[in-house]
């Protein structure tokens, strides 16, 4: 992209700050539709484990992810404290509404697309095509998610692409940076 | 295809189907001119409308048949079996004309039964030419009636920035017959408030014509919405040529504004000899009574009264496309559970005021929720007419002769089910045609009546709708049966099997007792497809038959596909939902007796029923020392338990679709909202039996 246009349109856009275990992201707010609270789950058995349940929202049934699992991050037991974010991403050229769990969010803010920086592809715990970017925000780093891509297989019909980076897949990409 | 052309080959379709069931009651009736008469209606509106839309080919065809049933609604043709063939054939051609004109095979078969029409149908000479513009039949017909209509046509003021001329609509009606208008200025404003760009003229008509309301409505067409358009009938005489009229209304005219009120003061003195005017008086004329405007077209196209009402009811009909409605549906559910809802709050919060308003909005919900599930219904006589045609069809071809018997067809089913019905009917009623009647010597011979009968009774049972399709033909013979079951492999020699589940080897993929493969039917696939069909739509079907005395198959369907009784149950903190109608006992069990149980059998009511523990299954904590229960569900034509929990109780559950992603499992058919917002899981009992056996 040219540094002009960057510069003159300057472009700024929301995002929905979350936490993870600990961990910071953010969403673009395009992506999210309402923040549930996790009350009750209707757990799906003999279902793909990734899926926590089933929740009512607007009287349809709305998938939950669980994003723990997903992101390679410890099992949390309790949910009771939990929020899903009901997010609309477009899988297989269809609209889906998806419910991923979080354990927080609090904030929703105004970030410059200059003001994004490129997550580093080398060294770093996730794979950088399912992240758009980090912020420094109030001296956290924050790493913004793309749940299109990262759900797609989930909204799909097939099942389990892996956000983490594996050994095979840093050394390739070691070898792409050099 | 636009949207309009689209909506025309639809509404066409449904025309052909009507036509098709009128040429089938034609056939035992030849002399009914109520259907001769459907005939040519429907094919003069194909030849209308088919011209407005480009359908340039059927407009011409179908001109020529409309031409042929004026022949036989003027007694110059007669409705025999050749007129009826032909016209089923040229439906064959008016479907593939909609479909696509320019085809090759379409054109040379139109030629062919053009041809057919000139040579065949005996008073061909003496039909007029075809119309280069057949949308309205303005001269080809005799002059019929003429009788005299008063229209007050007031055009909206922005008429001509739409493109509208009223000029030419006035010319328009003056094609049809004798015009006399009159123009009215006094709604045009002062100089300084006179707009060039608005009409502010409106008239008073009078035109005597052997047309009817239609026709003149549809002069309007294009802007009766934005004007005020009047049409009444004022005489059953051409006014307008009788001279003492003419001067009365002249001058009428030219003071006051005419209204049917004083044309009829007029016409009430005016002395009409008879034959005058007109042509063909078909009654004796005695004082000037107008036809109020409503009433049925006063016609000489002399369509029976009957055809009319109909018509008007298809006008208070209106299309809407079932996603709408599905759509409707999901909020209704959102409603329900908004109401259980709020019923739950008020309960908690004595408040006489709110508890009253719950308990209103309790009501409406339930009937908001009834209503739009009615809309959903449709009766199934929609499918059974095209059923008439392939009964006719089939028979002829295989030189049997079979009358289809239909009854119970306003019975209502909901819209996405019927359209499923269609092919596993179909199969049923060719196996029917096929191998259960038998061939008009064979059935002498065996002392019937040399007409086979296939009878298609439609009935609710409870929740139910049940279709019992039966035959009076050969019927099946459980030895024979029995021998193809064992050459193929379904059972083996010595082995005992009740005639009931010798039937449903029917059922089974590969099983065929015909003894050679037809065109129709006998290749052995069919049956578990339509079995299979039948079970997609909750449904169950059962065949009975009787060497030599006939087939019947009984297809039981749930009312509704969205809406289920089902039993809500627990286990472990989860609830579940059972499909009621494939639950047959509950009892309830202790953990002794599970225990004891060998291999997942339990003993209940001198019954060996094997179970699945779901609570085990579902790798539920068992922490809670309460009662369990066993639910005893149908599993084919076997029985098999669940252990659970507890039950809550009936459920009336509204299935909602388990999106995508939760699709990825097999034993959960779908979902529903409970009351308190909770989703619970429905479970498809044949599935989820199927997984815990079979891995």
């Amino acid at each position: 992209m040219e540094k002009e246009a960057v510069e003159t349109v300057e472009r700024k856009q929301h995002y929905i700050l979350f936490y993870l275990a600990g961990e910071i992201f953010a969403i673009n707010v395009k992506y999210v539709l309402r923040v549930l609270e996790a009350t009750t789950f209707t757990k799906i058995p003999k279902g793909p484990s990734f899926l926590k349940g089933v929740v009512n929202f607007n009287g349809s049934v709305l998938p939950v992810v669980d994003t723990y699992l997903k992101l390679g991050m410890p099992a949390k037991k309790d949910f009771r404290k939990s929020l899903i974010l009901v997010l609309n991403i477009t899988a297989e050229e269809k609209n889906v509404n998806l419910g991923i769990l979080v354990d927080d969010s609090d904030d929703v803010f105004e970030v410059k697309d200059s003001d994004i920086k490129p997550y580093p592809a080398t060294g770093s715990k996730y794979k950088v095509e399912y992240v758009d970017g980090v912020i420094e925000r109030k001296g956290n780093f924050i790493l913004i998610l793309n749940p299109q891509k990262l759900f797609a297989t989930e909204a799909g019909t097939e099942i389990g692409n892996n956000i983490l980076l594996d050994k095979e897949n840093q050394t390739e990409q070691d070898d792409q940076t050099e | 295809m636009d949207d309009l052309s689209a909506s025309f080959v639809n509404e066409a379709n449904e025309l052909l189907e009507s036509l098709e069931e009128a040429l089938l009651k034609l056939e035992n009736h030849p002399d009914d001119q109520e259907e001769i008469n459907t005939a040519f209606r429907v094919m003069h509106s194909l030849k209308g409308t088919g011209a407005m839309f480009g359908f340039e080919e059927l407009s011409s065809f179908t001109h020529e048949m409309e031409s042929l049933y004026d022949l036989v609604r003027t007694g110059k043709q007669k409705a025999d079996k050749n007129l009826i063939d032909f016209t089923f054939k040229s439906i064959d051609l008016i479907r593939r004309l909609l479909d696509n004109p320019k085809d090759e095979e379409t054109q040379t078969m139109e030629k062919e039964l053009l041809n057919e029409i000139k040579t065949k149908f005996s008073a061909g000479e003496t039909r007029e030419k075809p119309e280069p513009l057949p949308v309205h039949k303005t001269k080809e017909k005799k002059k019929g009636n003429q009788v005299t209509w008063y229209i007050r046509f007031e055009p909206h003021r922005d008429i001509l920035k739409n493109g509208t001329r009223p000029l030419y609509l006035l010319d328009e009606l003056a094609d049809a017959g004798g015009i006399k208008t009159f123009l009215h200025t006094d709604n045009i404003p002062d100089f300084k408030h006179l707009n060039v760009e608005n009409t502010y003229v409106y008239w008073d008509i009078l035109l005597s014509s052997d047309k009817d309301e239609n026709f003149l409505r549809d002069v309007f067409i294009f802007v009766e919405d934005e004007s005020r358009i009047e049409i009444e009938k004022i005489s059953e005489h051409n006014l307008l040529s009788h001279p003492e009229f003419e001067k009365q209304i002249t001058s009428l005219g030219l003071h006051e504004n005419i209204t049917p009120e004083k044309l009829q003061q007029l016409t009430a003195v005016l002395s009409f000899p008879e034959k005058t005017e007109v042509e063909e008086p078909e009654e004796e004329i005695t004082g000037e009574q107008p036809e109020p405007p409503k009433e049925v077209k006063q016609d000489q196209e002399e369509v029976p009264d009957k055809e009319d009402v109909q018509k008007r009811i298809l006008h208070e009909t209106v299309r809407v496309p079932s996603a709408k409605l599905d759509e409707l549906l999901d909020i209704i559910s959102e409603v329900v559970t908004t109401q259980a809802r709020l019923g739950h709050y008020s309960r908690h919060h004595e408040d006489p005021e709110l508890q009253d308003i719950t308990e209103d909005y309790e009501k409406l919900s339930r009937q908001l929720r009834e209503n739009a599930l009615g809309m959903r219904l449709i009766p199934i006589y929609t499918i059974l007419i095209r059923f008439k045609r392939l009964v006719h069809d089939l028979s002829r071809e295989m030189n049997k002769e079979i009358r289809l018997k239909t009854t119970g067809t306003e019975t209502e089913l909901d819209k996405s089910m019927i359209e499923k019905l269609y092919d596993p009917l179909m199969h049923i009623l060719r196996n029917s045609i096929d191998h259960g009647i038998e061939p008009p010597e064979e059935r002498k011979k065996a002392g019937k009546p040399v007409q086979g009968l296939i009878h298609i009774g439609t009935s609710y049972q409870g929740a139910f709708v049940q279709i019992k399709i039966s035959d009076d033909g050969r019927g099946m013979d459980e030895k024979e049966l029995k021998k193809v079951a064992m050459e193929k492999g379904f059972i083996q020699p010595g082995m005992e099997i009740s005639s009931k589940e010798l039937l449903q080897l029917i059922f089974r993929p590969g099983f065929s007792t015909s003894k050679k493969v037809s065109k129709i039917s006998g290749r052995g696939v069919g049956m578990d497809v339509v079995k299979k069909n039948i079970e997609d739509l909750r449904g169950s079907i059962e065949l009975e038959t009787e060497k030599g005395k006939g087939t019947t198959v009984k297809i039981l369907l749930p009312l509704t596909l969205s809406i289920i009784d089902g039993l809500l149950i627990h286990v472990g903190n989860n609830r579940y939902i059972l499909p009621m109608n494939n639950v047959k006992q509950v009892f309830p069990v202790t953990r002794k007796e599970l225990k004891k149980s060998f291999n997942n059998v339990i003993s209940k009511d001198n019954h060996q029923i094997p179970f699945v523990n779901l609570i085990k299954e579902f790798e539920e904590k068992d922490t809670s020392q309460k009662e369990l229960y066993l639910i005893v569900v149908d599993y084919g034509k076997k029985e098999m338990g669940f252990v659970i929990n507890s039950v809550e109780g009936k459920y009336q559950a509204v299935i909602k679709p388990l999106s995508r992603l939760a699709q990825k499992q097999e034993i959960f058919s779908g979902a529903s909202v409970l009351g308190d917002g909770e989703v619970a899981l429905v479970i498809d009992t044949n599935k989820m039996i199927d997984k815990f056996i079979n891995t």
